[in-house]
């Protein structure tokens, strides 16, 4: 799969090695990007378990924040940092104050006895002020003399939980003067909004504290597992002033960057009459022999190209809606015709026909079309373009009508092969086929339903996707045929393709760009 | 630590006294002012300022271990344009060295109070 990355420029893989630094900032859901633009004070709370990404989250943060960046942490080490996030070198490292607190020698118990002697040293009103900053962490005292009061900047503490517990933990109890831990929060918080500071604290503890009413946002992080696939989300719970169009982000940290997943939208292709030449989908990187493109990069990397002589199947989530399917299914139809094959399609009931071909004419010739697209539905020839009445297979009418020249003219429509080595391609919609079968007085069941199947792909040069709908049985009949097995569910507004056959990570779809109508995103 | 931005202004602080160093660095700090490294004595002092040219240098006259005139001539001979803020015991004011080129900017009688101080510091405040 890496050669397929090598030879289509502009992939997702391809464009690794340069990162441009405005990514950082549309890598962040669109709250968070207008919170951190908002001019501070602002403080934000970052709250997730070990291993949730809160880390990455926060050098994001940072590598989109325009002005003075303070990083304070009793994680990793400077070097460490630029070991396990390559690309910070890029556009983070080079100007982030980093702050390691793990060498940091002096705690609670030190501040309390420098505070007993402040008398000696200072006035009554300047011992309150210096008294106040010494019950901070050494390295958020560090972090406060970095901050340069005529400009923006951002201080994140990763993780704050560990700082102040330290720091915490060498204090005499029985201090009169010592401080608690949110007398400890609340001087921080007093301390950095007197200038234009965003604090961002890490949190790891999963306790709502305190903390959550004083700052002026909260978002938290998690992991979990799906169907035995990491799945990560982010969650907005508070943005104060500031209204959350989306609570909540699937993100993936692949690369070690972040990068978080907003609502799919349909492109103009699918949502305005599917007049656009946007379905076409990427090229292939090569001349496909015995194989349909998918025609998107990212559908061949993650579940390898379809092969002919094999059955995809794709089961659907119920709320998937058709037009995502016809966003995945469009790409490799048409790369099918542009290579000179046939395709076959029987899309699912109450799809207008029309709506079907005429994207497809954006792009080929009626005469080309007329003779390598046939669509076969129950909607029949209604409506129909005349131009485009050769493509659509008519259902039979009529007292006494048979069935049987309808499915001969599909199947022989789809066993003429078209130029060497280029397979043809079936589209069958499980619910196109109830509804055609209704009409005609055919009975459909999972046994001649797999018979069919498995006839198309033994005898000809073709390759089949099978869509339908999640549990239903027909598909569940093609257990054994399926050489790709995909599932495709939708989550908040999310939808997540996972490969069953073979296993994969689990995939978002987002939305796509000039090259191709949909992107993958794998959530690592 | 990577240090201060370039051209931000940075400290070290010099005091015999543990407490009294954390409470002059603590002091330096509130003022967005980064610090370098503290010394107990002249000796080390000398080092962190060869090592770091600072442009500000906070000595106490409690030492540890040498003297702080000897240190803020040295100081001065080392970086020319280091500001020193001498910082003596109010019931003892400091003796100042003779020649202009080896006092202090300013030197603050303790117990003092912030106005002092930012007026000690001069144009690294502003």
């Amino acid at each position: 799969m890496n050669e397929l990355s090598q030879k289509v420029p502009g992939t997702a893989a391809s464009a690794e090695s340069s990162t441009p630094r405005q990514d950082f900032g549309r890598s962040l859901p669109s709250e968070i990007q207008t919170f951190i633009a908002r001019p501070g004070p602002q403080s934000l709370l970052v709250r997730g378990p070990p291993g949730s990404g809160k880390t990455t989250l926060g050098l994001a943060l940072l590598g989109a924040f325009p002005g003075r960046r303070i990083l304070v942490t009793n994680r990793v080490s400077r070097a460490e940092l630029v070991d396990d996030f390559p690309w910070v070198r890029l556009g983070v490292a080079d100007s982030t104050q980093v702050i390691d607190a793990s060498d940091r020698q002096r705690g609670l118990a030190e501040a309390a006895m420098a505070v007993h002697e402040l008398p000696k040293v200072f006035r009554e009103e300047t011992a309150k002020e210096v008294s106040d900053f010494m019950w901070l962490p050494e390295a958020v005292q560090e972090a406060y003399s970095l901050i340069d009061s005529n400009r923006p900047a951002m201080v994140i503490i990763d993780s704050w939980d560990a700082l102040v517990e330290d720091f915490m933990a060498s204090g005499p109890s029985d201090h009169l003067n010592s401080p608690e831990r949110q007398d400890v929060e609340r001087l921080l918080l007093s301390f950095m909004r007197r200038s234009e500071v965003t604090l961002v604290l890490i949190l790891e503890r999963d306790v709502p504290t305190q903390l959550d009413y004083l700052v002026n946002a909260a978002v938290t992080t998690d992991r979990v597992l799906v169907d035995g696939r990491l799945e990560r989300w982010l969650y907005l719970p508070k943005l104060r002033g500031q209204r959350i169009e989306t609570p909540s982000y699937p993100f993936s940290l692949e690369g070690s960057k972040f990068r978080s997943v907003p609502p799919f939208r349909f492109g103009k292709a699918h949502t305005e009459g599917r007049q656009s030449a946007e379905i076409m989908g990427e090229p292939p990187p090569e001349p496909m022999v015995d194989r349909v493109w998918p025609g998107c990069i990212d559908f061949a990397m993650a579940f390898g190209m379809f092969e002919a002589g094999t059955t995809t199947v794709l089961e659907t989530d119920p709320e998937v809606p058709n037009s995502l399917t016809q966003v995945l299914v469009d790409p490799p139809a048409v790369q099918t015709l542009l290579a000179g094959g046939r395709v076959l399609l029987i899309p699912p009931p109450g799809t207008r026909p029309n709506d079907i071909y005429q994207p497809y004419r954006a792009i080929l010739s009626a005469e080309k079309l007329a003779d390598q697209l046939r669509i076969f539905s129950v909607a029949g020839t209604e409506g129909v373009a005349e131009e485009a009445q050769p493509v659509m297979l008519p259902l039979p009418r009529g007292p006494g009508f048979r069935t049987d020249p309808i499915f001969h003219a599909a199947f022989e429509f789809i066993r003429q092969e078209g130029p060497a080595n280029v397979p043809n391609l079936i589209v069958r919609t499980t619910g196109g086929e109830r509804a055609l079968a209704q009409v005609l007085g055919l009975p459909v069941t999972p046994e001649n339903f797999a018979t069919i199947a498995a006839a198309y792909v033994a005898n000809l040069r073709s390759h089949q996707i099978v869509i339908g709908t999640i549990g239903d049985p027909l598909l569940l009949s093609l257990n054994d045929l399926g050489s790709i097995r995909l599932q495709l569910r939708a989550r908040q507004g999310r939808y997540f393709l996972n490969g069953l056959r073979p296993f994969t990570p689990s995939y978002v779809i987002t939305e796509g760009d000039q090259v191709c109508p949909y992107r993958l995103m794998r959530m690592v | 630590m990577s240090g201060a931005p370039d051209h931000s202004p940075t400290a070290i602080i010099v005091a015999g006294d543990d407490q009294t160093r954390m409470l002059l660095r603590a002091l330096v700090q509130l003022h967005h002012i980064w610090v370098e490294g503290e010394a107990a004595g002249e000796t080390y002092a000398l080092e962190l300022v060869r090592a770091y040219s600072p442009s500000l240098l906070v000595v106490d006259s409690g030492l540890a271990e040498g003297s702080s005139d000897d240190l803020v001539c040295r100081a001065r001979a080392l970086v020319p344009k280091i500001r020193v803020v001498l910082v003596t015991p109010g019931s003892h004011p400091h003796n100042l060295p003779m020649k202009p080129a080896e006092q202090p900017d300013s030197t603050l009688l303790r117990p003092f109070r912030f106005p002092e101080f930012v007026r000690a510091l001069g144009p690294l405040c502003d």
